[in-house]
């Protein structure tokens, strides 16, 4: 009855806690505040992907075109991949943000180069005004173009697959307002004049040019198919006049140029003429005549400097020069070391100059110094390089590791750093574990100490640890060593301890050990055999109590003399009742008083040792009465 | 009775070892249904990411360490007070990274006192028809371009995939900077119903346009971020549009805190940081040997004294004491009944 009192006690505990632990988990949850209960479940909210979702893009895509908000376009096509439209539009969306992609690009450019040509124009600079009032044209055409293809093509399109085109009409009558606009202004640059407009052509033999070179030109001036003798005919190459020259009475024109050093791949050249309100004509320019700009008689030099330690400073000098050794100043060169580059110019010697600082996590080896002549910032056809040798100390570490360490418990890493004979101070001392990475810093003798705390739950017997140290000098070269550590978790023997402990208190609660308990055994001994005829199969043992030796001494008796077994239930009343059938009357009585005995010695709440006596003298009547 | 006490003093105590470690087990890692707890693998949990990054959740905002860390205040429930917003400042200011996500009021409070000039319009929620990942209450706000420059943890984030979010009021002069916005088609819904046909599109748009949702701000050496949504890493939205981006930016090769300290109490979350501070604190030195002497003192109460037992059972002219041994019951009943019947020799 106390056991079952102590098992239900012990239920109750661990039961009420779980269900306050269950119950105050719900009441969290179900006592939810305002501010989580505004929290819509995505689960509860239906999916719709909307056709309409795709035309509200559009307009908010045209409307920033439209409107000159060209980065917001940028940013509303690149973030289409977020807009929800139904998998099928896909593809003719795409389309149509391409369109609308090219537009981004031509109509703001376009207006642009409008701004610029304006801009010439009324410096008179007619000659580049032209240039690029014709590359808006072009762009504003392309524009054209295109909202041509969206309105015709992408438009029905998208309408045949369930798109409606209304929402994003005022988004496109923007769009085409602007390019109309762009139109416009293009229509207004066009040259307007009560004049006839003279022609102007010119021509080369040459196809190309050495930079600084020469090159023949010859053109001509005509009027109505007559030539415009008398006028003077201005060269420009890529916008730079290059040189003049007076038609002849045929109109004819010509001479040999030089023209300047250009880094350009191609150089342009173009004549033009002004107005002669005398002459009745007005200006023009000539056709545009394209000349290969060659580099291929150049060289470049450049000197070889001495070695550096990281995050110091070296110059590199060269010079660039033509096959023939003439300098070619202004000349565009570029260096590179590592993942930096200098963009530099040649001085009226053809000498550059570039200065680096060798990047403090450079390691040891040798690094390449590139430079080469770079017309129009792309590597050009003359390059050469030179190296220069990084070299960092070495640096030793000593790490001294605790031999052993409780896990739960910090583990010590110390040791010294030493470059070139001397402590390495200031370092930053890094131990990577398995429960993190620590840092340390060294003193300034070198020496430092990290303590790595490792984790209470890790049952590993080792761990393994890196230690690396990054010198605060970049000239010293950083390292790493790999070092184990013996780990015990104690928890290894508590947890079992714990569990053996507490399933064998459990057990012995429930009983489960009750039967190694001699004294119990004692009480159910009828139960233990069939007819107790034999003491020795009981093996009792040599600690066995008195009472017990005589009673089975008792049993043993009666069932060699009366030939009687002993049933697995009996009790000590139904043996000594069984034993009275057969027996005398005297000799049942002493039996009985054995049996009763050791009854009080099983079950009385005091037994008096001297009892024992009596009992045995009991036997010994038995004995001699029942003996054979 | 003496010895039936001592049984009973060990058995509480047996159970109470047993409670505790189930306990513990329990809070560590049973599910729930708390809204942005770790164990929490529903709509709202933030289980996902935590098994991603070590997301360690906190009872107090003091004492945590700025460096290479991140700290989330997810839709607080409680008001911060000026010295938790002093902290948060000086977190912040330390280098560390804080992360404001909330569509509620509360947050305001903390935003105020750091002088960021930044309000949650908890009142109103954003519906986009365009840019969403499901329907136009859970919205997809853009990215500025630009700001990854500024800001690092944008980096290859074009868009954040939310939970009717709040937009973010900001005032003139303020220093923060707008990161994040929902698409010009976007509409400021009222939320005053916080019905879901009310949010879905059914109450009139009070403004239609972009509007901010995520702003940023450097504060000294650390960044303050303010979100108008909370739900951005939980486990229903996080792996959508550039979410995991985002996180990886923020989380990656950080120590990420979670605040607990101002949500309702006893939520799971909660129990859990105070068990972590607990044992933060039992893991120094030398309370450390005090825990070890005290759970072996306790081992050696709770363990039964067999060798008494076995000592009590040699003497054997003694009594038998009641309580001390169980018999077999069948073979009691007969003797009671044997002894009423024939009555008792010896006592």
């Amino acid at each position: 009855m106390k056991r079952d009192s102590q098992l239900v006690l012990e239920s109750s505990i661990i039961g009420s806690l779980l269900i306050f632990i269950v119950l105050g988990g719900s009441f969290a949850t179900l006592s939810v505040p305002r501010e989580w209960s505004i929290l819509v479940n995505p689960s509860s909210v239906p999916a719709s992907q909307e056709t309409n979702a795709l035309s509200l893009y559009y307009n908010q895509t045209l409307s920033s075109l439209g409107t000159g908000h060209y980065s917001n376009v940028s940013l509303l096509l690149s973030t289409f991949r977020f807009v929800n439209i139904p998998s099928a539009l896909n593809q003719t969306a795409e389309t149509g943000n391409s369109q609308i992609a090219l537009m981004n690009v031509s109509v703001p450019e376009a207006a642009s180069d409008f701004r610029v040509a304006a801009r010439l124009s009324s410096q008179s600079q007619f000659l580049n005004a032209t240039a690029y009032a014709a590359d808006g044209c072009q762009l504003a055409g392309q524009a054209n173009m295109t909202l041509s293809d969206f309105k015709t093509s992408t438009v029905p399109e998208l309408v045949s697959l369930g798109v409606p085109s209304q929402p994003y009409a005022i988004g496109l009558a923007l769009t085409s307002d602007a390019i109309s606009s762009l139109l416009a202004t293009c229509a207004a640059f066009q040259p307007q004049s009560p004049y006839p407009a003279a022609t102007l052509a010119i021509g080369s033999l040459q196809k190309s040019v050495e930079t600084g070179g020469s090159v023949k030109l010859h053109g001509n001036l005509m009027l109505n198919g007559k030539g415009i003798a008398s006028q003077t005919v201005f060269f420009y190459l890529n916008g730079t006049l290059i040189g003049s020259g007076s038609t002849n009475s045929s109109g004819g024109v010509g001479g040999t140029l030089t023209i300047p050093f250009v880094y350009e791949p191609v150089g342009v050249v173009q004549a033009f003429v002004a107005t002669n309100q005398t002459a009745g004509f007005r200006g023009t320019s000539s056709n545009e005549l394209n000349l290969l700009i060659l580099f291929n008689g150049t060289q470049i030099v450049i000197g070889d400097p001495p070695a550096y330690l990281p995050t110091f400073s070296f110059s590199v000098h060269g010079n660039l020069t033509t096959a023939g050794g003439t300098p070619l100043p202004s000349a565009p060169v570029r260096v590179t070391f590592l993942n930096e580059t200098r963009d530099t110019t040649t001085d009226s010697s053809g000498a550059f100059g570039a200065q680096f600082t060798v990047p403090a996590d450079t390691r040891d080896g040798a690094y390449d110094v590139y430079a080469a002549f770079a017309p129009r910032g792309v590597y050009g056809p003359s390059f050469n390089f030179t190296s220069i040798q990084v070299t960092r100390e070495p640096m030793e570490m000593i790490v001294k590791v605790s031999s052993l360490t409780l896990t739960g418990f910090s583990a010590s890493v110390q040791g010294r750093l030493m470059a070139n004979g001397t402590g390495v101070a200031g370092a930053r001392v890094t131990v990577s574990s398995p429960w993190g990475s620590y840092q340390a810093t060294s003193d300034s003798t070198g020496q430092y100490a990290v303590s790595v705390p490792t984790s209470l739950l890790d049952f590993t017997f080792s761990g393994s640890l890196t230690v690396s140290a990054d010198p605060a000098q970049p000239y010293i070269a950083s390292d790493q060593v790999l070092s184990n550590l013996s780990l015990f978790n104690l928890l290894i023997i508590v947890i079992p301890a714990i569990i053996v402990v507490a399933v064998g208190y459990g057990a012995r609660s429930l009983g489960l050990l009750r039967g190694k308990e001699k004294f119990e055994q004692y009480a159910t001994l009828p139960a233990l055999k069939e007819a107790t005829t034999d003491i020795e199969p009981l093996n009792l043992g040599m600690d066995a109590p008195k009472m017990v030796l005589l009673y089975l001494q008792t049993l043993r008796l009666a069932a060699e003399k009366f030939q009687l077994s002993f049933g697995r239930n009996q009790t000590l009343r139904e043996i000594a009742a069984k034993i009275s059938t057969v027996a005398d009357q005297h000799g049942s009585a002493v039996c009985s008083q054995v049996l009763g005995t050791m009854e009080d010695f099983l079950y009385a709440q005091t037994f008096d040792g001297a009892r024992v006596k009596e009992a045995e003298a009991h036997v010994a009547e038995l004995q001699e009465m029942w003996k054979k | 009775m003496k010895m039936y006490r001592a049984l009973a003093v060990r058995s509480i105590l047996a159970s109470g070892v047993v409670a505790a470690i189930v306990f513990i087990l329990l809070v560590l890692f049973a599910p729930d249904a708390v809204p942005f707890s770790s164990n929490n693998y529903g709509w709202n949990g933030i289980q996902q990411i935590s098994s991603h990054y070590h997301i360690a959740p906190v009872s107090s905002l003091v004492g945590l360490q700025p460096k290479h860390s991140v700290l989330l205040l997810l839709q607080p429930t409680l008001n911060y007070s000026q010295a938790d917003a002093s902290v948060v400042e000086q977190f912040v200011r330390g280098g560390g990274v804080v992360l404001v996500a909330s569509s509620s009021d509360e947050a305001n409070g903390l935003l105020q006192a750091i002088g960021t000039g930044v309000r949650v319009e908890s009142q109103y929620a954003i519906n986009d028809p365009t840019y969403n990942w499901k329907s136009s209450v859970l919205p997809t706000v853009l990215v500025l371009p630009g700001a990854a420059q500024e800001f690092g943890f944008l980096g290859g984030v074009n868009g954040i995939a939310l939970n009717a979010p709040s937009p973010l009021l900001v005032q003139p002069g303020s220093p923060t900077k707008v990161v994040a916005i929902s698409s010009p088609a976007s509409r400021e819904v009222n939320r005053s119903t916080t019905s879901l046909q009310g949010l879905l599109g059914g109450s009139t748009p009070v403004t239609i346009g972009s509007l901010p949702t995520v702003v940023a701000e450097r504060i000294g050496n650390g960044s303050l971020i303010i979100a108008g949504d909370s739900q951005l890493f939980t486990n229903s939205v996080w792996t959508l549009a550039d979410n995991q981006a985002l996180a990886r930016d923020l989380m990656a090769n950080s120590t990420v805190y979670l605040d607990t300290s101002h949500w309702q109490p006893n939520t799971g979350e909660e129990v859990k940081a105070m068990l972590g501070s607990a044992y933060a604190v039992f893991s120094g030195i030398p309370l450390r040997y005090a825990l070890v002497a005290l759970f072996v003192g306790a081992s050696i109460i709770i363990v039964p004294s067999f060798i008494e037992l076995r000592t009590e059972t040699k003497t054997e002219p003694r009594g038998i004491v009641s309580g001390q041994r169980t018999f077999n019951k069948e073979v009691i009943d007969r003797v009671r009944k044997d002894r009423e019947r024939y009555g008792v020799q010896s006592e």
